[in-house]
């Protein structure tokens, strides 16, 4: 009986904390009294330390409430037969993790991981590892997805798509000559144009950004201008560059060329609303993303661009994004630390906790956004550790990047 | 191509998947020396319909109804995907787990199924051995976030594909811990136990008066009242000691329903007692008959507690001291207040005879009800 109790008063104080309202009746009230001690330290302690408890338990009133909708696709991906034929196993793994990506819902990995154990377990499948490779990323899990590439590749060094998979971990965690090395190892099997942008993206965050950038546009207006994913993948390093060089009006230009595309794409939305946050458009970032409250990504956005704008709804975002972190804490999985200390920087107004962050993200992760988050944040908090560190990186890569003040100039190197 | 394709799709959106992966909340709650444990579980519907059909009519959505008629099918096949083995030195119990409610809870990404619990683990456990298995075939990805609490600690753990068993340590802690958490216990059911506590005060009622001349008259001195007070709560004190001594040790064994009914039984005598003194002239020696009664009540509290393997010395005199330490706070509050007032007329005339009556009249109504439900 305590000890229920106990489980309540941390939940409700969680709750209110996360600013959830329960839905239906509170079927024990009585027990209210054991609550009123809970005062801020405590909520703030509680959500950290014990964010698994975001409500109280409640009976609902009518056995009509709706508790849950079930995604759209639940029933053919979720849980379909069983596949037997490997050919058939890898279409749906690959529809899964695609979905995935797309719906933002990192369960359909866990459902992809399942339908691919067989061919994981049985044979040696290099399809099978390249999808279990692509999980793992997706789970920022590079180490083991590194570990996994190198197997394959040790095995089967004609597999392109794996040299394009490593390459881009490497270029996610820095290491840049070897991302460099990879690309070069794609060329094996992958056409030129692939080879191509796979060494721009390199190029991009170092003093080659000015020569990848014509040669990219060179690319799109000349006669072997690619299609499908690779015109888009294109478009999409178009405007990284052109965001890097500070011309936000060519990196708008080149973003619409991408979202013509792909329009549902959460990785070219959230950019555009970026690009859009950079020229004080905030307004256009509320009305575009307001749809996918469900996303951190967008969320963490709205309660930028809220905030700006002083929007009735920002303080909602706020605590949503809030309990949202609260509850990926101690879940033993990697985080999402760049969008969370970008949040602890630019809402919550805390440069410690997001220099904190950004520094134990750094570890894991050194693309130029994380490059970037590390740089505000150090700045904000005048750490010269973290300057120094950063002045480091950006010597030794030749990093050039109109955000960050110390990698501003060099382009012309 | 298609397959290139979704792989610049990768690189584009490697950036970031959110949602939440999918967690289920494990609450254990164990308490000192209890052999029995009590928890939640709360999973997701989104899970819970991988593994059983929710969603009976596949309208996309999950309605209370829908779960609330797969209680069974909870109990018979989510539950059992648990299993929670307690450890007593080199012994090993399962226990035995029993869904004891269902009903909804809101996380941050949605609605989950609350599965209230309870474990009955035979010992009292030094550590749980928790097992889990729930999902892993539906979804690898899934994971278990365990939190237990025991008395003021709390261990948390993960299970995962890799890691789907967990040996929660309860054992770190000290026996002084233990003990302190005996006494608690003890002082906790004697403020609880509120058929004690009215025998107690009952008895002590007219411990600030002396019967004379057909009435009760105020004590004339401190020390006569403190040592009729002294009197009766040392006699309570060592008979229901022994009694409960002897009841943990097994030695004495009585069905629950008549040491109930004789507990009623004995606070309506005391109440009786007041109003006709001349009937029980010594009432230490009610108190010290009594006593050997209610000790036998308390032993059934702990052995609720699931003290009756071993390991027994420490908790019963802990528990025991626990017991006289609530005991000693209910007198030092109560005499004093009654030796202030001893001399008012609303003390002896209406206190202590309508007092005695309201208790008799109701430890009536218990002695029926303990009888009754027997």
């Amino acid at each position: 009986m305590f000890s229920n109790r106990k489980i309540e008063t941390l939940s409700r104080a969680a709750s209110a904390a996360a600013g959830v309202i329960p839905r239906g009746k509170a079927p024990n009230n009585h027990r209210s009294a054991a609550t009123s001690h809970s005062g801020f330290w405590v909520t703030i302690l509680l959500l950290l330390w014990c964010s698994v408890a975001t409500a109280r338990p409640y009976t609902p009133d009518s056995d009509d409430v709706v508790l849950a909708r079930l995604p759209a696709l639940s029933e053919t991906l979720a849980s379909p037969a069983p596949a037997v034929d490997p050919a058939e196993v890898l279409a749906l793994a690959r529809s899964q993790i695609d979905y995935a990506s797309r719906a933002e819902d990192p369960r359909f990995l866990g459902y992809a991981q399942a339908t691919l154990t067989p061919l994981i377990q049985n044979a040696s499948s290099p399809a099978a590892e390249l999808l279990m490779a692509r999980i793992e990323q997706h789970r920022h899990q590079f180490a083991r997805a590194r570990h996994r590439l190198n197997q394959l590749l040790e095995r089967f060094p004609n597999q392109g798509q794996a040299w394009l998979m490593l390459a881009n971990i490497e270029r996610v965690q820095g290491r840049l000559d070897a991302a460099r090395q990879a690309c070069r190892e794609s060329a094996v099997t992958l056409p030129p144009t692939t080879v191509l942008l796979c060494q721009a993206s390199v190029q991009a965050i170092t003093n080659q950004r000015d020569k990848a950038y014509v040669t990219l546009q060179a690319l799109a207006e000349g006669p072997a201008a690619p299609q499908g994913g690779s015109a888009r993948w294109l478009a999409t390093l178009l405007t990284e560059i052109a965001l890097q060089q500070g011309d936000t009006d060519a990196a708008m230009s080149h973003l619409q060329d991408a979202l013509q595309q792909a329009p549902q794409d959460p990785y070219l939305r959230y950019l555009q609303s970026d690009l859009w946050l950079t020229r004080n458009q905030s307004r256009s970032v509320i009305d575009d993303l307001s749809g996918w409250q469900d996303r951190d990504g967008a969320l963490l956005r709205l309660a930028i661009a809220g905030q700006r704008l002083d929007h009735p709804r920002a303080e909602i975002w706020r605590e949503q994004y809030r309990a949202r972190m609260a509850a990926d804490q101690d879940t033993g999985r990697e985080r999402h630390l760049r969008e969370h200390a970008r949040f602890l920087l630019e809402v919550e107004d805390d440069p410690g906790g997001a220099l904190a962050l950004a520094r134990e993200n750094w570890r894991q992760q050194r693309e130029l956004a994380d490059l970037r988050i590390l740089n505000a944040s150090a700045r904000a908090t005048d750490d010269q550790d973290t300057r120094e560190l950063i002045r480091d990186f950006i010597n030794q890569h030749q990093v050039v990047d109109s955000q960050i003040p110390d990698a501003a100039k060099g382009a012309d190197e | 191509m298609k397959s290139l394709l979704s792989l610049f799709l990768l690189i584009l959106t490697g950036q970031v998947v959110a949602h939440k992966p999918s967690d289920s909340y494990l609450f254990i709650n164990s308490n000192d020396g209890n052999a029995m444990i009590e928890g939640r579980w709360d999973i997701a519907l989104r899970d819970l319909q991988l593994v059983l059909p929710l969603d009976r009519n596949d309208d996309g959505a999950i309605t209370w109804g829908e779960l609330r008629r797969q209680r069974s099918a909870l109990a018979a096949q989510v539950l059992p995907t648990l299993t929670i083995d307690a450890l007593h030195g080199e012994q090993r119990h399962p226990c035995a787990l029993t869904l004891t409610g269902l009903q909804a809870i809101d996380h941050v990404d949605g609605t989950y199924a609350a599965m209230q619990w309870r474990g009955d683990c035979q010992q009292a456990p030094q550590q749980l051995a928790v097992g889990y298995q729930f999902l892993f075939a539906k979804d690898p990805g899934h994971h278990g976030l365990l939190r237990l609490e025991q008395g003021d600690h709390s261990l948390s753990a993960v299970f995962s594909n890799r890691h789907r068993q967990q040996l929660m340590g309860i054992d770190a802690r000290s026996q002084w811990q233990a003990f302190q958490g005996f006494i608690r216990q003890g002082v906790h059911h004697i403020l609880i136990g509120y058929d004690h506590i009215l025998f107690l005060l009952t008895l002590l009622f007219p411990a600030v008066l002396v019967w004379q001349r057909g009435g009760w008259q105020p004590a004339s001195t401190m020390t006569r009242a403190l040592t009729q007070t002294l009197a009766i709560v040392t006699a309570f004190t060592v008979t229901h000691s022994l009694t409960l001594a002897l009841a943990t040790l097994g030695i004495i064994t009585l069905p629950a329903w008549l040491v109930e009914s004789a507990i009623a039984f004995t606070v309506a005598l005391g109440a009786a007692a007041n109003l006709v003194p001349k009937l029980f002239p010594k009432r230490w020696l009610m108190a010290f008959v009594f006593g050997l009664i209610h000790g036998l009540g308390f032993a059934s509290v702990l052995a609720d507690l699931g003290l009756t393997d071993s390991g027994i010395f420490l908790p019963l005199l802990g528990f025991n001291l626990g017991v006289e330490l609530g005991q000693v706070a209910i007198v030092l509050l109560f005499v004093p207040a009654a030796y202030l007032v001893r001399e008012t007329v609303a003390y002896r005339r209406v206190f202590v005879p309508v007092g005695s009556v309201a208790i008799m009249i109701l430890a009536g109504v218990w002695l029926t009800e303990r009888l009754s439900g027997a």
